[in-house]
């Protein structure tokens, strides 16, 4: 006798459980391997060195990054950029690439026979990226600069 | 009333001519080979080539002074080995070869008539021989933190050679230490019975008047792998007047390089304290040994004030310099004016910049 008693218990919260009608708004891009868009104009807002911001003594702006496709381009030379060390043989334009198309943690920048690959500061999502983070060395490795890009 | 020892007198008599015989003789380096360059942590001989003239001394108790000027941070009086080499022989318990021992009462008044300096007018000072050669010898190119050390013989040399002419080498053992990139190393040579004596005392009363009772020489060496915060000792001494940042850097890093006003001479403020507006003037030594020289006071060399007198500029090298592809930044010079270029702050204590080169471990 207990034991129906807890089997119609049981099947009664089942039910009631079921009748939650609640609907959740899922990105579509966590659901499906969307591979991180970036393409686009990017322009440089902001420089950290060792945590600390020396945005304020460049002329930022004059910064853009341009992914197109396999290829990027970079508009200036006269602000500092992993590719563009002395000690290397610096180039403004080439190919990029993921380590990882989905969840990318690293973007190489390829020139000629140089491979600058350059670290991602916070994830991306699949599309409608208006941030991008770069972190990396220029000369001496216990300095780091962050650079933010917007578009 | 005290007896009259006559055993002392005897002894006094035969210890005579050893006191009383020590006129002249002649001490030249004629060469040094020490190597062009060594790496910390390394073991180097270095070997000194002496020339001895007797001009008929005839001594037989004749110890050997040798000195040598060494970064202090070496500790050479710890680490360093020192034999010497002649071809006298005459006798086996004053030999013309052997080791030479660290003064044994440096910075100590000695009792031992052996590690009795003797000054430039060739008499006792009371002092020890490394006293002595940290008070009368210079310290060469450096610009300081280095020392004398002297080694003596440690047996007397019989030199009852007659009117001759000695070639003997006194070999050097020593670990290369930290600290420093590079310096100029100083070797003397002599013996006790003349110490520092000149030519002529009272004509020439400067180390630098030259000798027959001792002779000098100086060398530089370059040191590799001495670290981030190593010195040129040859160069320029280290400024507190302009500094960068950050505390790891090379040229292709951003730099702030801090320029402090109040860091002039001696403590002294420089020249640019309370300047309205101070520029920089930079020069970029280039790997290939080219400079560019950025020193026109515009607008990019303009400094900000950020402190009590402290101002800072914030710049990417390889752009404010234009690099050309293929080259590389390995110092700046760098000297600081106020806006009509009127004042000039350069290395305080020095006629030249000041040099700044990369730090990074």
């Amino acid at each position: 006798m207990k034991n129906i008693l807890f089997l119609t218990l049981f099947i009664s919260l089942a039910f009631f459980t079921a009748c939650d009608s609640e609907e959740f708004e899922v990105r579509q891009d966590s659901l499906e391997n969307v591979k991180a868009d970036v393409s686009g104009e990017w322009t440089l807002f902001s420089i950290t060195r060792n945590k600390t911001d020396i945005s304020e003594h460049f002329d930022t702006s004059g910064m853009k990054l341009t992914l197109s496709g396999a290829n990027f381009t970079l508009s200036s030379s006269s602000l500092p950029f992993p590719t563009l060390k002395t000690t290397g043989t610096a180039f403004l334009t080439g190919n990029w690439a993921f380590d990882d198309d989905y969840q990318p943690s690293v973007i190489h920048f390829k020139g000629g026979s140089e491979t600058v690959p350059v670290n991602l500061t916070y994830p991306l999502y699949g599309k409608n990226n208006n941030s991008l983070g770069l972190e990396f060395s220029l000369g001496c490795g216990a300095s780091t600069y962050q650079y933010q890009f917007k578009k | 009333m005290k007896k009259f020892n006559y055993k002392t007198l005897l002894v006094c008599l035969l210890l005579l001519p050893v006191v009383t015989l020590f006129v002249t003789s002649c001490f030249d380096i004629t060469g040094v080979t020490q190597p062009a360059s060594a790496k910390v942590g390394e073991t180097i001989d270095i070997t000194v080539n002496v020339n001895y003239d007797s001009e008929d001394e005839n001594q037989n108790q004749k110890f050997l002074i040798f000195g040598m000027l060494v970064p202090k941070s070496w500790e050479v009086a710890k680490n360093a080995t020192v034999v010497f080499k002649s071809s006298i022989a005459l006798t086996p318990e004053r030999p013309g070869s052997g080791n030479m021992i660290v003064d044994p009462v440096a910075g100590e008044t000695p009792s031992f008539w052996g590690d009795k300096s003797r000054g430039l007018d060739g008499q006792k000072t009371g002092n020890s021989w490394t006293t002595d050669m940290n008070n009368i010898l210079d310290i060469g190119e450096n610009y300081g933190k280095v020392e004398w050390v002297s080694f003596r013989s440690e047996n007397p040399i019989d030199a009852t050679i007659g009117d001759t002419t000695v070639d003997g080498t006194i070999t050097v053992t020593l670990k290369v230490g930290a600290g420093h990139s590079g310096v100029q190393m100083g070797y003397w040579v002599g013996y006790h019975g003349n110490g520092f004596k000149q030519e002529d005392p009272l004509a020439d009363s400067t180390p630098s008047a030259k000798s027959r009772h001792w002779d000098s020489s100086y060398k530089s060496i370059a040191i590799t792998g001495a670290g981030a915060d190593a010195t040129d000792l040859t160069g320029p001494a280290p400024t507190s007047t302009a500094a960068i940042s950050p505390e790891g850097y090379m040229f292709d890093d951003i730099i702030t390089i801090k320029f402090d006003a109040k860091e002039g001479k001696d403590g002294a403020n420089t020249a640019l304290f309370n300047a309205g507006a101070v520029n920089m003037n930079a020069t970029a030594l280039m790997g290939d040994a080219t400079t560019v020289i950025k020193a026109d006071r515009d607008a990019a060399s303009s400094m900000t004030l950020t402190g009590n007198n402290v101002w800072e500029l914030t710049i990417w090298p390889p752009a404010y310099f234009s690099v050309p592809a293929g080259n590389i930044i390995t110092e700046l010079h760098l000297s600081f004016s106020n806006a009509d270029g009127t004042v000039l702050v350069q290395n305080p204590g020095y006629s030249s910049d000041i040099v700044l080169g990369t730090k990074c471990e």
